[in-house]
C-alpha cells in the first residue's frame, strides 16, 4: 500500500527548532509547508504539567522524550578494522524523539559561538602557524563568519526569550558581564537567572584564581517574557526538571511554547505528526528533490511531493538521510574523499568531582537545566595554545541540574557499590556534592566518520547509521589541560574536601554520557570536495534540499550548540526566501 | 629570579583586578529569613495573635481563633500556611510592597521577632482538613488548578503551589481560601495592585484569566 498527498511547496523533515523556525518563517511568507515529524504531539499543558512530568524513571531512565533506541538506534566502532555494534540504550547522547525534538528535553544553556570557531583552521594556522594541528585533524573553517550571523543570533535570542548579562555590547566591554563574549548588537531580552549556592562559591573561588566567572546565559526565561512571535513565556522556577524533561512552566524555551502556536495558525502550515520519513526521493538525474516518503501512523508509505526538501531531523539523523536518500557522494576514509559523512565530532567534556564539609549546603534540586556560574578563559582562542600544542577550548563551571534521586548519588572515590557503607555515603554526600562540568570542543579526525551499517536495520528495513571514531590527541590534551585547571579551582572552594578530576580519556565510547550534542556529517563549506551543503545550507548536489542543525557543523566548538543552530536556521530562511525562490533548482550564489 | 618576582606581582594584581569586576554572587538571604532565624517564639506569636499588640489589632479578631476565618468572612486562613510565607507577608504590609489598608497599619506596629514569632505560631497550627473533593466543581477549575491552559501559556496552580492546603514550598502557599479573598488577590494581581509576586509571575498569570476564570477558581479552592 502506499499513497501519494498534495503536493506542497516545501516538506520539512522534523518538528523540533529548525523545522519549526524555517516551517513558519517560510508559511508566514506564503509557501505552502508541510512539517513531518515522526513522534507524537506533545505540549507542554497537558503532557508536561505536575505531578506527572517530575518522573525520573519515565523520562530520563525509560527515555520518554527520546529515539526509541528498539526501533531506530546508531552502531558503533572506533576504528574502520573493526565491527560495529547497535547501541541498544542511549547512554553517549540524548538523540531527540517527538514534536519540538531536542528543543523540548534540552537543558537551555544558551550560547553564541565565539568568532574565532567560524575561522578556525586559518586563525589557529595564522597565530601558531600549521602545525598547532595534530595530523588527520580534518577541521575547517566555516563559509561564513560571526558577525555575519550576529543578528539571526540575536532574532533567536528574541525567540526564545534568552537571559543573561551582556558583556560585550557593539565591543565595548561590560563590567559584570562575561569579558570574553562575542560582541552583541543588543543586550539579552532578560537578566540572567539567579545563581545557587554551588555556583556561588565557584564563581568565588574562580575569581580569587584571577579568572573572570559569569552567570551562564540560558533560554530559560527569567521573567514574564512575551517573545519576537508574540507568545507569553512565564518566569523559571528551579524546580529541577529540564534536561530530559518538558518544562511544565512556558519558561524553558521550545518550539511548542516560542513558535508552534503561531505557526499552526497560518493557512499555509500544516503540521503532521506520527509520520516518520524514510528517505528523499529524487529526480532520474539526481540533481533534483521530488520530496519525501514518509510511513504515516497507520504503518501505510505515503509520497510527499514538494518543490523544496529541508532536512530538520536530530543532528546527525540528517545525515543519515542524506545517505539513505544518495545524496552527495559519501565519505571514503581510506582516500579521504566525498563528503557525507565527514567530520563526525561529539563535545570533549569531562568533571571535577567535589565533595564538601557538612556546612557546605548544595540543595541540588533547586535547580534549573541551565543554571550556573561559568567562565570562558579557556574557551576558544582566549589563551595562548602556543605552548600547549593543541587547538579549541572549554569551558568550566558549576551548574545546578537536577537533585533526582536516582541519577544523583554521588558518593566519594573508594565507597563501596551497595550496602550499609554505600547508604552511609549516599546519605553523607547528598547534600554535601556537585561536580564542576568542563564542556570542551571536539575536532574531527581523518577515519572518524558516519556511514551506513551493512548489517544492522531499523524497524523499517533501512541500514542504521554507523559511527566510527575515536578522539585525536589534541582533544585528550585539551581535557587534561581543562579538567586540571577545574580540579584547581574545586580545590580553592570553600568548604571543600575532596577534588578529584576525572579528564576524558581514549578510547572514545558509547557508555558514558558526553552531551546530547553530536555533529557533522553534513558539513557547511565554501568547497564542494570538503563540505556538503553551501553556505546557506544547500546541498551542492541537490540544490532543492537543505540541510539544518548541528550536521551542518564542520566541528564543534566548545559552546552548546542550539543558539547557532536556531541563529542558522533565520539564516537559511532568509537565503530560500530572498535568494533561492527567485531562481528555484539552482545554488544560490554566495 | 626577577622573573620569578615578578609573576606573582602580576598574578596578584590580574586576580584584584578580576575580584573589582566579577559580580558577587553569593545570595543574600532576605531581612524576612533573617528574622525567622532569629526568633522562633511561638508562645509570643500566639500572645500578639489572640490579644494584640499595641496598633496591632488581635488578628483572631478577623482570621479567627485558631487561625481559620468564620464563614463567608473575606479574611485569609493562616492556619497551616508556611512559615515563610506568612513571615515575608507581613515584611511587605509593613513596608507597603504589598498594599492593604487594614494590614500595613498592624505591620508597622510589629518588629522583626513579633512578625517571626507570629509566623512560627501561624505555620504550628493544624491546617483545616481538606474536604473531600467535590464534585460539582467547574471543568475549568479543574482544567487550570491540574493541567493549566497551553492556548494561554498557563501552568497548572498545583505546579507551584502543590496539591494541598499546606501549599507547595516556602512562599508558595496552599490556595485553599476562602472564594472572596482569592478573588480578591487574583484581581489585585491582574490590575497591578499586587505587585509583592517578585518578578511578576503571579502579575503575569492573572493578566491572562478572564473574570469567569477568576470566580471558577476562586470557588473552587474555597471548597478544598
Amino acid at each position: 500500500m502506499s499513497k501519494t498527498m498534495p503536493a506542497v511547496d516545501v516538506v520539512l523533515v522534523g518538528g523540533g527548532w529548525t523545522g519549526s523556525v524555517i516551517g513558519k518563517e517560510l508559511a508566514a511568507n506564503g509557501q505552502r509547508v508541510v512539517v513531518l515529524e515522526r513522534g507524537q504531539p506533545r505540549w507542554t499543558s497537558p503532557d508536561f504539567q505536575a505531578p506527572g512530568v517530575r518522573d525520573e524513571l519515565k523520562y530520563t531512565r525509560r527515555n520518554e522524550l527520546h529515539q526509541n533506541a528498539a526501533t531506530e538506534t546508531y552502531t558503533f566502532r572506533n576504528r574502520v578494522d573493526e565491527t560495529a555494534l547497535p547501541m541498544r540504550r542511549w547512554q553517549f547522547a540524548y538523540p531527540a524523539n517527538h514534536l519540538g525534538g531536542a528543543g523540548v528535553h534540552w537543558s537551555g544553556a544558551y550560547y553564541r559561538w565565539d568568532p574565532v570557531e567560524f575561522k578556525l583552521r586559518s586563525h589557529y594556522t595564522q597565530r601558531y602557524g600549521a602545525r598547532i594541528f595534530e595530523d588527520g585533524i580534518t577541521a575547517q573553517d566555516w563559509p561564513l563568519t560571526y558577525d555575519e550571523l550576529e543578528p539571526f543570533y540575536d532574532r533567536f535570542d528574541r525567540l526564545v526569550g534568552a537571559s543573561g548579562f551582556a558583556g560585550n555590547l557593539k565591543g565595548v566591554i561590560q563590567p559584570g558581564g562575561n569579558p570574553f563574549e562575542p560582541w552583541r548588537s543588543q543586550p539579552y531580552p532578560n537578566p540572567p537567572m539567579r545563581v545557587p549556592h554551588a555556583p556561588a562559591l565557584f564563581g568565588e573561588a574562580a575569581a580569587k584564581l584571577g579568572y573572570h566567572p559569569y552567570i551562564q546565559p540560558s533560554a530559560l526565561s527569567t521573567r514574564p517574557y512575551v517573545n519576537s512571535e508574540g507568545l507569553h513565556m512565564n518566569e523559571c522556577v528551579y524546580c529541577g526538571f529540564c534536561s530530559n524533561f518538558g518544562c511544565e512552566q512556558f519558561a524553558k524555551a521550545s518550539p511548542q511554547v516560542c513558535i508552534l502556536p503561531v505557526a499552526l495558525k497560518l493557512p499555509t502550515f500544516e503540521l503532521r505528526t506520527n509520520a516518520h520519513v524514510l528517505r528523499v526521493e529524487l529526480d532520474k538525474d539526481r540533481k533534483s528533490a521530488r520530496g519525501v516518503t514518509y510511513v504515516d501512523a497507520a504503518g501505510v508509505e505515503t509520497f510527499q511531493p514538494a518543490q523544496i526538501v529541508i532536512l530538520c531531523a536530530f543532528a546527525i539523523n540528517n545525515t543519515r538521510l542524506l545517505l539513505l536518500s544518495g545524496i552527495g557522494r559519501p565519505y571514503d576514509p581510506a582516500t579521504g574523499e566525498g563528503v557525507v559523512g565527514r567530520n563526525y565530532t561529539h563535545q570533549t567534556s569531562s568533571g571535577v568531582s567535589l565533595f564538601f564539609d557538612e556546612s557546605v549546603k548544595i540543595n541540588p534540586f533547586m535547580a534549573a537545566g541551565a543554571v550556573a556560574v561559568t567562565m570562558d578563559d579557556f574557551c576558544s582562542d582566549n589563551f595562548d595554545h602556543g605552548p600547549l600544542g593543541f587547538v579549541g577550548g572549554g569551558y568550566i563551571q558549576i551548574q545546578v541540574v537536577s537533585g533526582a534521586p536516582i541519577g544523583n548519588r554521588p558518593t566519594p572515590p573508594g565507597t563501596p557499590a551497595w550496602g550499609s557503607a554505600w547508604k552511609k555515603a549516599v546519605k553523607r554526600y547528598y547534600n554535601h556534592s556537585i561536580p564542576i562540568t568542563i564542556t570542551g570542543s571536539a575536532m574531527p579526525v581523518r577515519g572518524g566518520y558516519l556511514s551506513l551499517d551493512p548489517t544492522y536495520k531499523d524497524a523499517w528495513g533501512q541500514p542504521l547509521l554507523r559511527i566510527t571514531y575515536d578522539f585525536p590527541d589534541n582533544d585528550i590534551k585539551l581535557s587534561a589541560f581543562l579538567t586540571d585547571k577545574g580540579t584547581g579551582i574545586g580545590r580553592a572552594m570553600r568548604g571543600i574536601t575532596l577534588a578529584q578530576g576525572n579528564p576524558r580519556t581514549k578510547p572514545y565510547g558509547v557508555n558514558a554520557y558526553q552531551s546530547s550534542h553530536i555533529n557533522g556529517g553534513a558539513a557547511m563549506g565554501a568547497d564542494p570536495a570538503t563540505s556538503v551543503v553551501n553556505r546557506y545550507a544547500q546541498c551542492w548536489d541537490v540544490p532543492n534540499v537543505f540541510v539544518t542543525g548541528a550536521a551542518l557543523f564542520p566541528q564543534n566548538s566548545c559552546y552548546n550548540p542550539t543558539g547557532t543552530i536556531g541563529a542558522l536556521s533565520y539564516w537559511t530562511a532568509d537565503a530560500i526566501k530572498r535568494d533561492y525562490l527567485k531562481a528555484p533548482g539552482r545554488l544560490i550564489a554566495s | 629570579m626577577k622573573h620569578a618576582i615578578a609573576v606573582p606581582a602580576l598574578s596578584l594584581f590580574a586576580a584584584v583586578a578580576a575580584l573589582a569586576q566579577s559580580p558577587d554572587f553569593a545570595r543574600k538571604p532576605p531581612a524576612w529569613q533573617v528574622a525567622l532565624e532569629a526568633s522562633k517564639d511561638v508562645a509570643a506569636g500566639e500572645a500578639i495573635a489572640t490579644k494584640g499588640k499595641g496598633a496591632a489589632l488581635a488578628c483572631a479578631g478577623c482570621h479567627g481563633a485558631s487561625g481559620v476565618p468564620a464563614a463567608g468572612a473575606p479574611f485569609p486562613r493562616l492556619a497551616g500556611l508556611p512559615v515563610e510565607y506568612v513571615a515575608k507577608q507581613l515584611f511587605d504590609y509593613r513596608d507597603g510592597s504589598r498594599a492593604n489598608a487594614i494590614m500595613e497599619p498592624i505591620g508597622k506596629a510589629l518588629t522583626d521577632a513579633d512578625i517571626a514569632s507570629l509566623a512560627w505560631y501561624y505555620a504550628s497550627l493544624e491546617s483545616p482538613p481538606g474536604k473531600a473533593a467535590s464534585t460539582d466543581h467547574s471543568q475549568r477549575a479543574w482544567q487550570l488548578a491540574r493541567y493549566g491552559d497551553n492556548t494561554l501559556a498557563l501552568p497548572a496552580c498545583v505546579d507551584c503551589h502543590g496539591g494541598n492546603v499546606t501549599g507547595g514550598g516556602p512562599v508558595l502557599p496552599g490556595l485553599a481560601q476562602p472564594a472572596a479573598y482569592t478573588t480578591a488577590q487574583l484581581t489585585a494581581f491582574r490590575t497591578g495592585e499586587r505587585k509583592n509576586d517578585g518578578d511578576g509571575i503571579m502579575q503575569a498569570i492573572a493578566k491572562r484569566l478572564s473574570d469567569a476564570d477568576v470566580k471558577a477558581l476562586a470557588d473552587y479552592y474555597a471548597e478544598r
